[in-house]
């Protein structure tokens, strides 16, 4: 063999080996999010903001600095003791803690790239001269900025500074229904899907509706969970492995959790949290057989009663999205009072006299339909969007009530920014 | 929710389905050295990345089969076989124009590249650009969607002619030009001009029964986008793994 030969059989094995390396090593199995806050926080000395400055920082924002990261707008909004702040570039969004100190307001928390793992540490003041003097004394201010830094793996640092334009519009009824209870795993959110620690969460994502998976135990409890089977896509516990219905709920409880560490919820344990920790004002059922629509409407009958006698402004409804599962909830008519969503067509809407139709997003706009649904006095979501533009497009293009979506993010921004 | 891609009811695990294809590649391998018979001077290629005399044309039919990320399609069928034909023509100058076509109903793929090539010996250098045109349509119970896009895949690739075997790796880029979807009476367009990631092929190609030439590949793709998973709408920007599995036969 010349030494040619051998410095191209060389070239090939060193090719291969390389190119493999480089495939291998930059693969990555599981994606994740790890977000360290800040070493230093200037929120551990500050006091809690008032709903008074929370109402007035809420508002739609010019990005001044900052726009390579979020855009030339954004949505800032207060859930709780939470501002989340909603934009389109990039599916950006921040969730931050906000404090008073001396005579400024500090926020501190992380922003994201909903589509990505990016994401990093972000911490915002609002100087004295800048609105924290009239916030502070519970004055209008005359203008409003919030001015700071953002940085990613805790290195690069990006200046940030956003301008008060106007409040946000009040919702006029429109759902951004999280899907999930917030988003699925592969979203990279603080929790697992379908966990009760996500359903909290959901309101800081921007929705105020979510949709839940519900199916049966081998004990017939109605149990928060997606897939036809456990498997490490969703949970920890090797143990569990296999068809759902397979499992006792003590097996449920005791032998796994989600994949961030939480129990799987029941049914009742979830509309409790919806009712007695949320504002979330729309619950989808989506259930995953027949023999748990039967189990689970009574549950949610009785939640329901709970509701209105506390006086909540929340529906929770059973969906019927096939044929088998329509045909039941129809032909019973203990189940004639349960609150109904169908994801069939709009006769099946008006068989059934459900209170939502939910087709899916492919179909498009269905303007006729929708509007026909509408004038009988009944609702209509769209699922499950998550396409930036087509959710852009629907929110301004299309008339329905409402988008499930694993990004209630961009649907909150393109929602509050619409006509604005 | 119905599922996306539940036009029916298929279960499958994919380790299983995983094991038998890579037992079933082996077996079928296994037999081809004692197969291999009447050895050709003329033999032909497609993988391999030296030039062949203008004019003259290899090709190949057989079938891929791509498996889908998890974190895309979850539960659904991740598994398509496709009807893969590819076409290599020779051209003046060590160049050559490759076409493959990729097709399984809802979703198909076509491309034409050009490539150069350089040869020392038993062994083989190319480099070249493949253009790639992909159509996807569902009609069926809750779709009415309809996309298509370009692609640009530039590429590199070195191959060692061992007597018996042609052993070729090549190394691509897979670059997204722009993609256009269609839902019921609205569309959306995106110039995206966006690396979706890279591609690291292995192919073999071989004598097989008479003068027969077999060709077996393996593609791994890292990326963010493949077109067989269009209808998943995936908006992640986040690359995964989608290994490809090509066998054919050197017409």
């Amino acid at each position: 063999m010349s030494n040619l030969n051998i410095l191209f059989l060389s070239l090939i094995v060193l090719s291969s080996i390389l190119f493999s390396s480089i495939i291998l090593s930059s693969c990555k199995g599981d994606y994740s999010v790890n977000i360290t806050g800040f070493a230093d926080s200037q929120l551990k000395n500050t006091t809690s903001l008032n709903g008074f400055i929370k109402k007035k920082i809420s508002g739609l924002y010019k990005v001044r600095t900052g726009k390579k990261m979020f855009g030339d707008t954004v949505v800032v909004k207060w859930s709780g003791t939470t501002m989340s702040v909603f934009a389109r570039r990039n599916e950006a969004y921040m969730v931050l803690k906000g404090g008073s100190l001396d005579s400024s307001l500090v926020f501190e928390g992380y922003w994201r790239f909903a589509q990505s793992d990016r994401s990093g540490n972000i911490r915002l003041h609002i100087a004295y001269m800048e609105g924290a003097k009239e916030l502070l004394q519970e004055l209008p201010p005359g203008k409003v900025i919030l001015s700071g830094f953002a940085n990613e793996d805790g290195t690069s640092r990006s200046s940030i500074s956003l301008e008060y334009i106007k409040p946000l519009k009040v919702n006029d009824g429109f759902y951004i229904v999280a899907h999930r209870g917030g988003g699925r795993n592969s979203d990279l959110l603080p929790y697992s899907e379908n966990s009760l620690e996500i359903i909290q969460y959901a309101e800081i994502l921007g929705a105020n509706a979510i949709e839940i998976d519900i199916r049966l135990t081998k004990d017939k409890e109605p149990i928060l969970y997606h897939d036809d089977n456990f498997n490490t896509r969703l949970i920890k516990g090797e143990y569990m492995v296999g068809p759902v219905e397979n499992y006792y709920l003590y097996q449920v409880k005791n032998f796994c959790t989600l994949k961030k560490g939480e129990i799987i919820p029941t049914l009742s344990e979830a509309l409790e949290v919806v009712i007695k920790k949320t504002n979330i004002k729309f619950v989808w059922l989506d259930i995953k057989s027949v023999e748990a629509a039967r189990i689970s409407i009574p549950v949610m009958n009785n939640y329901m009663k709970m509701a209105n006698q506390r006086g909540r402004d929340l529906v929770i409804l059973v969906g019927m999205p096939t044929r088998e599962i329509f045909d039941f909830i129809v032909s019973g008519s203990e189940y004639e009072t349960a609150l109904k969503l169908c994801e069939l067509s709009i006769d099946d809407v008006r068989k059934s006299n459900s209170k939502v139709w939910a087709p899916r997003w492919t179909l498009g706009y269905l303007t006729n339909q929708v509007e026909a649904m509408q004038s009988e006095g009944r609702k209509t979501v769209v699922w499950t969007l998550d396409e930036p533009g087509f959710i852009r497009k629907f929110i301004n293009e299309s008339k329905f009530d409402g988008i499930l979506t694993n990004y209630p993010t961009l649907v909150a921004y393109e929602y509050y920014i619409k006509d604005q | 929710m119905v599922s996306l891609f539940k036009i029916e009811p298929i279960k499958i695990n994919e380790n299983i389905l995983l094991n038998k294809f890579i037992k079933y590649i082996a077996l079928l391998i296994l037999p081809l050295s004692l197969l291999m018979q009447n050895l050709s001077a003329q033999r032909e290629f497609v993988y391999f990345p030296k030039a062949i005399p203008a004019w003259d044309i290899s090709h190949t039919a057989g079938i891929s089969l791509a498996i889908l990320p998890r974190a895309i399609v979850e539960e659904e069928i991740r598994q398509v076989p496709v009807l893969d034909y590819q076409l290599r023509l020779g051209l003046p100058y060590n160049f050559s124009i490759n076409t493959r076509v990729s097709a399984v109903y809802i979703a198909n793929q076509a491309s034409i590249g050009l490539q150069w090539s350089y040869s020392y010996d038993d062994f083989s250098f190319s480099i070249g650009d493949n253009t790639a045109y992909w159509y996807g349509f569902a009609d069926i119970d809750g779709f009415d969607i309809v996309a298509t896009g370009w692609m640009n895949y530039p590429f590199i690739s070195i191959g060692a002619d061992l007597e018996e075997v042609y052993l070729t790796i090549k190394a691509e880029m897979l670059i997204i030009t722009n993609q256009n979807t269609s839902v019921g009476e609205t569309s959306l367009y995106n110039q995206r001009n966006k690396m979706a990631g890279y591609a690291v092929s292995f192919a073999i190609e071989q004598p097989f029964w008479k003068d027969n030439d077999f060709l077996l590949a393996v593609r791994l793709n890292y990326a963010t986008f493949m077109y067989q998973s269009w209808l998943a709408v995936s908006t992640s920007d986040n690359k995964r793994m989608f290994p490809e599995f090509i066998i054919g036969f050197i017409l």
